[in-house]
């Protein structure tokens, strides 16, 4: 891998164009008016096919998108070049790595003021839509992508959800993602205790408030928690090899654990309780974003025995079990390829070989300095794997679905989307001497709910079982072939139409719509009424370079005989806006390759 | 009505084929033996019109506090098992003969028990022969990983056990793949969910329609169009795009997928526009608007030539390990509105004695308790409503709630948590709602691959 450090300047001068974008819609569209970005169009040349780099060892402009198609929430023109510039996937590596957190807690409440909500001061409440776009805020503008893309893979193992008891504890859930945001280039030892200790997953899964068993009243310790930490969390129902497949005794699984193990765990998780709050304080009093913390008069001080032989003593504080416990599980030998495997599947590739696997899983169990699970380690090992930079040349079953959010994330980033601006007002009593806001919201049909038109949202999840089971097989070739694909669970007539209905919206009014969130099309727009030059931009950061011939023709055609408006700007408009749905609703867009 | 059968097989293979979009999702060996198991019997005659409706209890819901024990001796029983977490016997609603009583919450269910439209199924759970505490312990052909959410929602709507990294067909599905022959070849299939995918409704040969409550819509801008002026040619160009051949197989199935839902779409939104106004949904809950689209897909069912139709709808939330009692209480309230709306709409429509609604959850709950919510557990009660159900009725016996006896699996030494045995199967309660709908005894056992290990073929409560 080769390493060019001068990059690092062109990625700070890069960033300096970018916050151009981030301010207000309608200021971009007075600069556009004048044709003032026009000039900054398009003077990369085309781009490199799939044969890679220049020859010269340097990474090709599609190499740089198809990474970042992975690493990040979608390639723009300028991270591909800014990629290009530092010369190397390790260089971009480590300034990932030391960029500084785009936190949702802050964000979230500050916005909640910013609508002059009464409630923001109280210690929860409602906040969705607050949160929800403070998230697409960090996605769509945010410099930390390496580390939100990591956390939103993590928030679809580590599941907690808005859809369920939390919906009212909406700055729980923002300082959850923070949570897993701080974690996400840490270690997975302390990610499954911070996860465990979270007030959020403590309500979603029930562990706060869990209590010792009283006999006489039939009460025995709550297993929800003991037994999705697990099944989701850690190990999995069944014992696996390295490389992620089962190990099998008389030709069948082997169980990781039985419900008397579930009972015994059940036990370590009682007596926690939201910080500095009495046992029986009411529910709405509690903190959701500090840590839970112990009560020992509810814990079940009994023996314990755990997995592999361990067993705890009795007589041991809630924090002492809790320790023991987390060890256990996190040194069982199915962390590795558990974990590992369904990080492949959410950032490269849903039917990784074996093989990667394996290098994966043995990263997770030494970094190669002694230390086990550290994540930053494992995600440079996925990213950085032979497989993930060329295992999709020539191969028909490699790569994913888009999810839909990575999907309308990557439309926003590389058309920056143009928010609608909202001023604060207080029911009845005007506006609060806040600043206006920016909402990233798009039209949708009854029942109005993203999560239901898209199949997806932000921490929203139906059940922790995620929004698609990571061995999800659609009937058909793909489970014919034996091969998996989660993300097809959510790939329907309803999210298909309802989806393209409202990502569509997005782009067929770029630049014009002050009612809903658009894209910023103008430097598309410049380069419309030279298709090949427009192919080539959209093929780059579309299809890291992939675009097939007949594909090409087609789009072509269109563009070039269509019956499109003699107006000059119109014209540009309507074919470079027509270029981006067509590509976007291809089936070579919604495979990530 | 008997078709000549190479004719019948060339009307079967011809709806495949336009069903899939004459795709490559059905070109593989495995499904031929399901079109010829398709043929083992000619459904193509039937010509009355009956549906199903799978109302989906996500999470496992607690019927012990749903249908509850009302005469005092039992209700005493109840009470000290449930200790805090019992429903107070002065707020049941009790059924005819007072021997049980609904939940609060189910007022209308209740009503709709004693006027005979609904019955309680009792005892049901996922169980491939009939088993024993000692068939527990000893792990003898049990169903696997037996109270995960995940696999036991599989195994509940396959049949078998999961099998990693292929898709088992749902019953529902298979149910559907038979009687399909019965519909007019309009390229849909016959089943629908208001609730995205399921195992239920995947059949080997028909896949359910996925549809919004809100309606069916197409591709918007992609769709051919005469404004703006370059509409046709964009939409030309997409269709160009769809048919592209991929060899790549997450992409061809894509492409599968797209080109399928246009030709179903374009198949419904005609008849959909025409259909009759349905009164709105105005009680609680998004499952009376699922059932408020099925009703809109029911009474189109002419139009589109229909004789039989299956519908999934789901509602979650009820793993109620924490704050069971207002958890389970606002759900239930979501379910009874939403039964009492679907039924009175069916009623409308003039197809209640047609249509027959039943509910389905992984497991049941813990007789024992957490402090505030239940655990996962195995047996449970589930309802079947419509005018062909036998109604105002228990079928089977609800289990004596016995915590450590003969019922409660447990290991030898364990505590015993009160996770009851299942006296009937799920291959039961489904194969009594399949011969409903008039599938004959030798496919049921096709369908169904446990209903053979148990004598009894039909528990009783279809008329």
């Amino acid at each position: 891998m080769s390493f060019n450090n001068c990059g690092l300047r062109t990625g700070l001068r890069k960033r300096g164009q970018w916050q151009l974008f981030k301010i207000h819609g309608l200021f971009l569209l007075f600069l556009a008016s004048f044709g003032v970005l026009a000039i900054a169009a398009d003077q990369e040349g085309d781009p490199p096919g799939l044969s890679g780099n220049d020859g010269n060892g340097n990474l090709s402009k599609a190499q740089a998108a198809h990474f970042l198609t992975q690493a990040t929430f979608g390639p723009t023109l300028e991270a591909i070049q800014d990629l290009v510039a530092l010369g190397g996937y390790e260089a971009w590596l480590d300034e990932q790595f030391n960029q500084p957190v785009s936190l949702q807690l802050p964000a979230t409440q500050t916005l909640v003021r910013q609508m002059c909500d009464s409630r923001a001061d109280s210690i929860d409440g409602n906040f969705q839509e607050a949160r929800v776009n403070a998230w697409w805020n960090t996605v769509i503008n945010g410099n930390d992508q390496l580390r939100q893309r990591v956390a939103f893979a993590l928030s679809e193992i580590f599941v907690v959800s808005a859809v369920g008891p939390l919906s009212s504890s909406q700055y729980g859930l923002a300082n959850y993602n923070d949570m897993l945001i701080a974690n996400a280039f840490g270690n997975y030892r302390e990610l499954l205790e911070d996860v465990t200790l979270h007030p959020a997953m403590g309500i979603y899964l029930s562990m706060l408030r869990n209590e010792k068993a009283q006999p006489e009243k039939n009460i025995r310790p709550d297993e929800n928690y003991a037994r999705e930490v697990m099944q989701l969390f850690s190990i999995g129902v069944h014992e696996l090899n390295l490389n992620g497949t089962l190990k099998l005794a008389d030709g069948q699984p082997i169980p990781t654990y039985g419900q008397t193990d579930i009972e015994e765990f059940a036990k370590v998780f009682t007596g926690w309780n939201f910080a500095n709050t009495s046992w029986t304080a009411w529910i709405g009093q509690g903190d959701r974003t500090r840590p839970m913390e112990p009560i020992e008069a509810f814990h079940d001080t009994g023996e314990k025995q755990l997995l592999n032989g361990v067993l705890l003593q009795a007589n041991r504080t809630a924090r002492q079990d809790l320790d023991v416990a987390m060890d256990n599980l996190f040194t069982h030998s199915n962390v590795g390829p558990f974990i590992g495997k369904q990080l492949i599947q959410r950032l490269v590739t849903s039917n990784p070989i074996n093989s990667y696997v394996a290098r994966v899983a043995a990263i997770f169990n030494d970094n190669g300095r002694g230390v086990r699970g550290d994540l930053k380690a494992v995600i440079k090992a996925i990213l950085l794997d032979d497989e993930a930079r060329t295992g999709h040349l020539n191969s028909t079953t490699f790569g994913k679905v888009r999810e839909p959010m990575l999907r309308l994330s990557h439309l926003r980033r590389a058309f920056p989307a143009i928010p609608m601006v909202r001023e604060g007002e207080r029911w009845g009593s005007g506006t609060c001497g806040q600043n206006p806001y920016e909402l990233y919201t798009m039209p949708l049909p009854f029942p109005w709910d993203f999560r239901l038109v898209s199949g997806q949202d932000i921490l929203r999840a139906p059940s922790v079982f995620n929004f698609f089971l990571p061995d999800f097989a659609p009937p058909g070739p793909i489970s014919d072939q034996a091969l998996v694909a989660p993300e097809f669970q959510i790939m329907t007539e309803n999210t298909l139409t309802g989806f393209s209905h409202a990502i569509t919206y997005e782009i067929q009014n770029s630049n014009e719509s002050v009612d809903w969130t658009v894209l910023n099309t103008t430097k598309e727009e410049a380069l419309a009424d030279d298709t090949t030059a427009l192919l080539d931009r959209l093929d780059l950061v579309l299809l890291s370079g992939t675009m097939t011939t007949e594909m090409r023709g087609i789009l072509a055609d269109h563009l070039n005989n269509g019956d499109f408006p003699a107006d000059s700007q119109r014209r540009r408009a309507a074919k470079a806006r027509d270029a981006i749905t067509l590509i976007i609703s291809s089936p070579s867009y919604l495979i990530q390759q | 009505m008997n078709e000549n059968p190479d004719l019948q097989r060339r009307r079967f293979m011809k709806g495949l084929a336009i069903t899939a979009g004459a795709s490559s999702l059905l070109a593989t060996q495995g499904k031929l033996q399901l079109i010829s198991n398709a043929l083992a019997a000619d459904y193509a005659g039937l010509n009355d019109y009956k549906s199903l409706v799978c109302v989906f209890q996500g999470g496992g819901n607690d019927a012990i506090n749903m249908f509850a024990p009302y005469t005092q001796a039992a209700y005493q029983d109840y009470a000290s098992i449930r200790q805090a977490l019992a429903i107070p016997r002065n707020q049941l609603h009790p059924v005819s003969g007072e021997q049980h009583g609904f939940h609060p919450s189910m007022r209308d269910v209740r009503d709709l028990y004693n006027s005979g439209a609904l019955a309680t199924v009792a005892d049901v759970g996922n169980l491939f022969r009939p088993t024993s505490l000692d068939d527990y312990r000893n792990r003898n052909r049990i169903p696997p990983d037996l109270f995960s959410h995940s696999h036991q929602t599989e195994i509940w709507q396959t049949n078998q056990p999961p099998n990693v990294g292929s898709s088992l067909p749902g019953w529902g599905g298979l149910v559907a793949d038979l009687l399909d022959t019965a519909n007019a070849n309009t390229g849909l299939p016959p089943s629908f969910s208001m609730a995205g995918n399921n195992f239920w409704l995947s059949g080997n040969v028909t896949q359910p329609f996925d549809v919004a409550t809100g309606g069916i819509k197409d591709f918007g801008d992609l769709e051919d169009s005469t404004y703006p002026s370059w509409a046709s040619s964009r939409a030309s160009a997409w269709n160009k795009i769809l048919n592209l051949s991929q060899n790549h197989v997450l992409k061809a199935q894509t492409a599968d997928t797209i080109r399928m839902a246009r030709l179903r779409i374009a198949a419904i939104v005609g008849a959909l526009d025409e259909a009759p106004e349905i009164a709105p949904f105005s009680g609680q809950g998004g499952l009376g608007h699922q059932l408020r689209m099925a009703a809109r897909l029911i009474s189109i069912r002419e139009a589109l030539g229909m004789k039989r139709q299956f519908f999934f709808v789901k509602i979650g939330g009820w793993d109620t390990h924490g704050n069971q009692l207002p958890t389970h209480a606002d759900l239930l309230t979501q379910l009874n509105d939403a039964l009492h709306y679907f039924y009175q709409t069916t009623q409308q429509l003039g197809v209640a004695d047609s249509v027959t609604t039943f509910t389905a959850s992984e497991f049941g709950r813990s007789l024992t308790s957490n402090g505030d919510g239940t655990d996962h557990a195995w047996s449970t009660q589930h309802l079947v409503m419509g005018d062909a159900v036998r109604g105002g009725q228990i079928h089977g016996e609800i289990p004596t709630m016995e915590i450590g006896g003969q019922k409660d699996a447990v290991d030898e030494g364990g505590i015993p948590g009160g996770r009851l045995i299942p006296e009937y199967s799920v291959d039961q309660y489904g194969a009594t709602l399949a011969k409903w709908l008039d599938v004959t005894d030798a496919d049921l056992s096709v369908i169904f691959p446990n209903l053979d290990n148990f004598s009894v073929r039909d528990l009783g409560f279809m008329s």
